[in-house]
């Protein structure tokens, strides 16, 4: 008992420091993540508040109503649909151009395969070096966890956890997150990571060794995830050597982000499923 | 006693609205060289009574953190960083001791124990704070430099913040 009394002190600064540190060091995990998202909902009120309080000279209404009609806009775009006709490749050479009327030409049979969410950021930080940001659309709006986010300037970042009504982004601007970058001119592709410090560079790895790149090169998103469809800008190449370390400048501007568009891919479940085969596959190869 | 909590409640509920709502926003250094973070909560842990227990002190210390970490996404490391100060605070407030010693039961502040005391305590704290915090966020002392490059900017600014605002408000308690 004096025992307790002399070193107790000392006994609750190692528990909790050591309690921290696995929090920082397991931050990916389970319980880590409850803990965050049911501690974000107040945090995603009091942010709220304080942005309302911000915005009071813009009209709310207007910015919101041209954010929906943005999103459907985006709907429209050949790079959301996806491409079901039948006869899509089977034309054969040379083409008699005078038997095809445009009323008898096939019909281009097209599915919607991306859909666009309106939201407006309601934190955001890229001091560190796992940056996050907070927006004000959440599960009751169709957000779920894995989904990617852009803003009119190009990528931003993934959703990562998700509450009723906010959602916790991973942002591009985080040492964790990996996403597949193309050069636009040739289609070469790449790892686009950060490495930390400068908010505005991030890095073009894996690329092949052969690749062309120049300065002033446009790096896009490949559309090889199922998070991102392709075409959408990430940046441009600021800096390239021999050793093929590249530098891209991000074409947005992450700490002055306000309105995003949440992605949601309607065929998710279908490109996962075939990730599954293909990975019991393997598993059956290896025995 | 009871306006003693008051006090300290207050200043805790105001520290952390400036430090969340206002200078979390605001980004010193510019988009190419952004390594300036100002802390200003560290003086809520600073400020707290010569004679808090030192097991309230470590449990003050982990609510506080655990509070920024909900609302920087930044899991357990201000947590880490205000655990320890709190458990080296006492420590340091023994090597810093004036000449005529500690008053029973005040707060170690500028007004009690002269602006010489408190320079050196600020100092001293503010320093530790942002090697520490900065450390925990690396992880790892590998990247050394870059701990460094982000501690030395971030502590000065921070330091100078806070002398400023004990200049302004000036507390007794």
């Amino acid at each position: 008992m004096q025992f307790l009394i002399r070193y107790g002190s000392f006994f609750l600064f190692l528990i909790l420091e050591t309690y921290s540190l696995v929090l920082v060091a397991q931050y990916n995990t389970k319980a880590g993540e409850i803990y965050q998202s049911s501690a974000n909902m107040f945090a995603g009120l009091v942010y709220t508040h304080f942005n309302t309080f911000n915005k009071y000279l813009s009209n709310q209404n207007d910015i919101d109503s041209l954010q929906k009609e943005n999103g459907e806009l985006r709907q429209q775009l050949e790079t959301s649909k996806y491409d079901n006709s039948a006869t899509r490749g089977m034309v054969t050479f040379p083409v008699d151009t005078s038997t095809i009327r445009p009323d008898t030409a096939p019909q281009k049979d097209v599915l919607l395969q991306f859909r666009y969410i309106g939201a407006e950021v309601i934190n955001n930080s890229i001091a560190r070096d796992n940056n996050y940001l907070t927006i004000n659309r959440g599960k009751a709006h169709g957000i779920k966890s894995g989904m990617g986010v852009i803003s009119s300037d190009g990528v931003v970042g993934v959703v990562k956890n998700t509450t009723d009504h906010f959602s916790q982004v991973m942002s591009i601007l985080n040492k964790q997150m990996l996403l597949s970058g193309m050069v636009k001119r040739n289609r070469y592709f790449g790892t686009i990571l950060w490495r930390g410090g400068n908010p505005r560079i991030v890095n073009l790895d894996n690329i092949q060794k052969h690749a062309d790149i120049r300065k002033g090169d446009t790096i896009e998103t490949s559309g090889y995830s199922e998070i991102f469809p392709g075409g959408i800008r990430i940046g441009t190449v600021a800096n390239t050597n021999r050793f093929y370390e590249i530098d891209v400048e991000l074409s947005n501007e992450i700490s002055k982000i306000r309105y995003v568009y949440v992605i949601e891919n309607f065929f998710i479940k279908e490109l996962k499923a075939l990730q599954e085969i293909q990975q019991s596959q393997q598993r059956l190869n290896i025995r | 006693m009871s306006s003693i909590l008051l006090r300290n409640l207050f200043r805790f509920i105001f520290l952390m609205s400036l430090q969340i709502l206002v200078l979390a926003k605001v980004h010193i250094g510019g988009a190419e060289f952004n390594y300036i973070t100002i802390f200003a909560y560290p003086l809520f842990l600073m400020s707290l009574p010569l004679n808090t227990p030192p097991v309230l002190m470590l449990l003050i210390g982990f609510l506080t953190g655990l509070t920024l970490d909900s609302f920087f996404d930044s899991m357990g490391m201000h947590a880490a960083t205000c655990v320890f100060m709190a458990f080296i605070r006492r420590w340091m407030l023994n090597v810093l001791e004036p000449a005529g010693g500690y008053k029973e039961g005040v707060s170690p502040t500028k007004r009690n124990f002269g602006f010489l005391f408190f320079v050196k305590y600020a100092c001293f704290f503010m320093f530790l704070h942002t090697l520490f915090f900065f450390s925990v966020e690396a992880y790892t002392f590998v990247y050394w430099r870059q701990i460094l490059a982000k501690t030395a900017p971030s502590f000065g600014v921070s330091f100078l913040f806070i002398m400023i605002y004990s200049f302004i408000f000036d507390p007794a308690e």
